[in-house]
């Protein structure tokens, strides 16, 4: 059941219902069945895999918070090793075995292991990631154990951030669904404008773009750079508009029933510098490996070159967690090279002057987007063929400018789509960049009266249904 | 508050019924002049009418043809336009109050033939006016009237091509410099370097009985009105014509073509179907391989004027072609 789709509309619908028509004690139930319900939907089997994890976790939490000693160490190994495990068998196990048997080839060796033919669970990164910040927040002591084994499993099954975030922590979700949430019409119209908003990122902006991507990125080879280059710069506002617009629409739901999620992104194409681009970009989970992956290595309180070290052992990890491919790797090496780099720069203290700070924010715009490449390609060949074009076969004379609209969209007459889809980016762009990090909240808010705010909220309702692309399409991080 | 969310919603619901109302009646008043329905309803009556899909569109240079013919010429092409969705609109182009073409010219694509109905190109609705919209509402439903038909219904009276209408200005500027009367105005179709990994992709092996039945019906429909009716075949590269499914589909065309006597030009044959640079991809000719086929189409259409000629043909299928 995706988001952008009529089934959603009529779930959410039933459920707010339900939600607000319950005792408060009988709404955590409701919204634990509703989540199962959810994601059944997808593959109902599947939910057998998520029960796994809950239940050890859940097992885990409650024996950690009453040993002491190494026994708290050893449960929270157990925890993390048997969640990790469930990752690598649905998420890494195939790549693992074709790395391994692509290195017995190398050696005139035959393959060492079989392929397994598994289809990944949806959001399965996102919910065992939620799972194991659990454990280790209450082996940290922050986190008291959870005794409702209910309640902790809809802090890792609840419906709007279940399969692609915002990835919560223990302290932020838990509490909530023990607290009375009355229905607030102000939280609720501020919620919908949070849903208008991520459907139209979705529908308006990044459904309308992916077609042009998918074609190119699918027939690179025969593609001229141009076309490559401008099929990149839409990847880019490609996945930005489908993954926050994903997040948009999980708050937004969230926040009608009274529930706070965490904010997921922060207008990150307008960082001035690398490192402000991961402050902003999948806040929550760059703020995960930080707190569980980056601080335990030791963080920056360590000799430079330990310093370096564990960017990119973060990074890399990153990158993993993103796909088992050696292209979300390589993007993970890439960005923790670049912050690297960035990180010697200022030890040599080397900045840009203020003056200047337009070019940091272009340099960042465009080594973000080179990135995307990697991220996008279906291997490392093909990426490495893609920069190669870029770089050599870029001609910007009339004959060429038409081929290459030509090339993306297959059709001359399909260039009002294209003026479309550049017109709204611009509109997207406008109002976050105004807006800062809540661009549609921002605008209803504006010295607003009633009216204003209705206006606005119903243009946007307007706005997705006529210029949306209705047909629903999954989201790209679901595949994560 | 809680007064202004149905207060929204009630907005929100009004202004989009008004909307879809003004869509639905009024934006073919905004499609282009120079090609599609609207452009043939503009320019009638014309001399040959060609109907058909983008492989009529990309093989035909109008100018060279008008030339040729010392008529004009016109063509109806829309992405995937099969044979039930003639059924809709060849009758509407027929009767159009300043009279008939002399000669209608069915695209002779063997794909329309295994096609299982719908609107492929949606600017075919968006060109439509009201009654010709509700005729293919209604075709679509015929098909068989599921939960999803609908959806599309509703996607296609909504939401469809509404970028053609947000870009309107630019988009009727657009088309204007593109095309002339339905085909490609200085549009340059580069042709391939070779023929590695072309395959025409044909859903089913043999012909549809409803895209036949509608083949025949379209035909009739014509010669009612005392519209010539001749149906022409545009060449695909070589591996696509030795498809076996290409062949196959392409005889039972021949063989309907010939129980309703219909003068049928083969394009393939006496094409050079191997040269890859006559080609745009598996199923489209190249700006190069446009002039040559215009060419041959014009002249087909001009021999078969003759009845002495026509009644040369041999087994239905052209033999004009070997003239030089």
């Amino acid at each position: 059941m995706l988001f952008n789709s009529l089934e959603f509309l009529v779930f959410f619908l039933v459920v707010t219902r339900l939600y607000f028509s319950l005792s408060w004690n009988r709404r955590w139930p409701m919204l634990l069945v509703a989540s199962c319900v959810f994601y059944m939907c997808f593959i109902p089997v599947y939910i057998l895999i998520l029960l796994v994890t809950i239940v050890i976790d859940y097992a885990m939490g409650l024996m950690i918070e009453q040993a002491t000693g190494r026994r708290r160490q050893a449960y929270l190994l157990v925890s993390i090793v048997a969640t990790c495990l469930v990752l690598f068998v649905f998420k890494y196990y195939n790549f693992f075995v074709l790395t391994g048997n692509g290195l017995a080839a190398a050696f005139g060796r035959g393959p060492l292991f079989g392929l397994a033919h598994i289809i990944l669970p949806l959001g399965l990164s996102f919910h065992t990631f939620q799972s194991l910040s659990y454990v280790i927040e209450v082996y940290r002591g922050q986190q008291k154990a959870e005794r409702n084994f209910g309640i902790y499993s809809l802090y890792v099954m609840y419906f709007p951030q279940l399969v692609a975030g915002p990835i919560e922590r223990p302290q932020n979700l838990l509490h909530q669904f023990y607290e009375d949430h009355r229905f607030d019409p102000e939280e609720a119209l501020a919620g919908l404008q949070m849903m208008a908003w991520g459907f139209f990122k979705k529908m308006v902006v990044a459904d309308r773009i992916a077609p042009y991507v998918t074609r190119v990125y699918g027939d690179w080879h025969g593609q001229p750079g141009l076309t490559l280059l401008v099929a990149t710069l839409f990847f880019a506002v490609e996945i930005y508009a489908d993954f926050s617009g994903y997040s948009s629409i999980a708050i937004g739901c969230s926040r009608i029933l009274g529930i706070r999620l965490m904010q997921n992104f922060n207008t990150p194409y307008f960082a001035g510098s690398i490192s402000e681009f991961w402050q902003r970009w999948h806040i929550s989970l760059s703020t995960w490996f930080r707190d569980y992956v980056y601080i335990p290595l030791g963080g920056n309180r360590v000799a430079p070159a330990r310093l370096y070290i564990n960017l990119m052992i973060t990074f890399l990890i990153s990158g993993l967690w993103h796909g088992a491919k050696w292209t979300f790797v390589i993007w993970g090496a890439y960005h923790g090279l670049l912050l690297v780099i960035e990180r010697m720069a200022k030890s040599a203290g080397i900045t840009l002057h203020r003056s200047l700070r337009p070019l940091g924010w272009l340099a960042t715009l465009a080594l973000v987007t080179a990135g995307w490449v990697f991220f996008r390609a279906e291997s490392v060949p093909a990426a490495l063929g893609i920069f190669h074009k870029l770089g050599t076969d870029i001609d910007l004379s009339l004959p060429s400018i038409e081929h290459a609209v030509y090339m993306m969209t297959g059709d001359n007459t399909a260039l009002p789509s294209m003026l479309t889809a550049l017109l709204f980016i611009t509109i997207m762009f406008f109002f976050e960049f105004i807006g800062k990090q809540d661009a549609f909240r921002w605008a209803t808010q504006l010295k607003g009266s009633r009216l204003w705010q209705i206006s606005s909220a119903l243009a946007a309702i307007e706005v997705v249904l006529f210029f949306g692309i209705l047909r629903p399409s999954a989201f790209i991080y679901f595949q994560f | 508050m809680t007064r202004s969310l149905p207060i929204l919603a009630g907005c929100s619901v009004l202004l989009a019924v008004l909307l879809v109302a003004a869509k639905f009646t009024c934006e073919h008043r905004l499609a282009p002049l120079t090609s599609g329905i609207q452009g043939e309803l503009a320019a009638a009556p014309v001399d040959v009418l060609f109907v058909g899909s983008s492989h009529t569109r990309q093989s035909y240079d109008v100018h060279a043809l008008e030339k040729s013919l010392h008529g004009s010429a016109f063509l109806v092409a829309y992405n995937g336009l099969d044979y039930q969705t003639m059924t809709v609109i060849v009758p509407a182009l027929l009767a159009n109050g300043k009279g008939p073409p002399k000669v209608l010219v069915i695209e002779g694509y063997c794909m329309s033939l295994v096609r299982s109905g719908g609107l492929e190109d949606s600017r075919m609705f968006f060109d439509a006016p009201p009654a010709m919209k509700v005729e293919f509402m209604r075709q679509y439903l015929a098909e068989g009237a599921t939960w999803e038909r609908y959806l599309d219904l509703f996607d296609l009276a909504v939401n469809r091509d509404n970028e053609l209408l947000l870009m309107h200005p630019a988009y009727s500027r657009l088309t204007s410099w593109l095309s002339y009367r339905g085909g490609y105005a200085g549009k340059n179709v580069p042709g391939l370097s070779s023929f590695d990994g072309i395959y025409l992709r044909v859903p089913r092996s043999s012909a549809s009985p409803e895209q036949e039945a509608a083949l025949i019906s379209v035909i009739q429909a014509a010669k009612q009105q005392n519209v010539r009716v001749l149906c022409i075949e545009s060449p695909m590269p070589g591996p696509t014509e030795r498809q076996g499914t290409v062949i196959r589909l392409k005889a039972r065309l021949a063989q309907i073509l010939r129980e309703q006597d219909v003068p049928y030009l083969d394009g393939a044959s006496g094409f050079p179907v191997d040269d890859p640079k006559l080609f745009g991809d598996s199923n489209h000719l190249s700006t190069e391989g446009r002039a040559l086929f215009t060419e041959i189409a014009a002249r087909f259409i001009a021999q078969t004027q003759q009845p002495d000629i026509a009644a040369g043909r041999k087994n239905g299928v052209s033999t004009a072609l070997a003239a030089p």
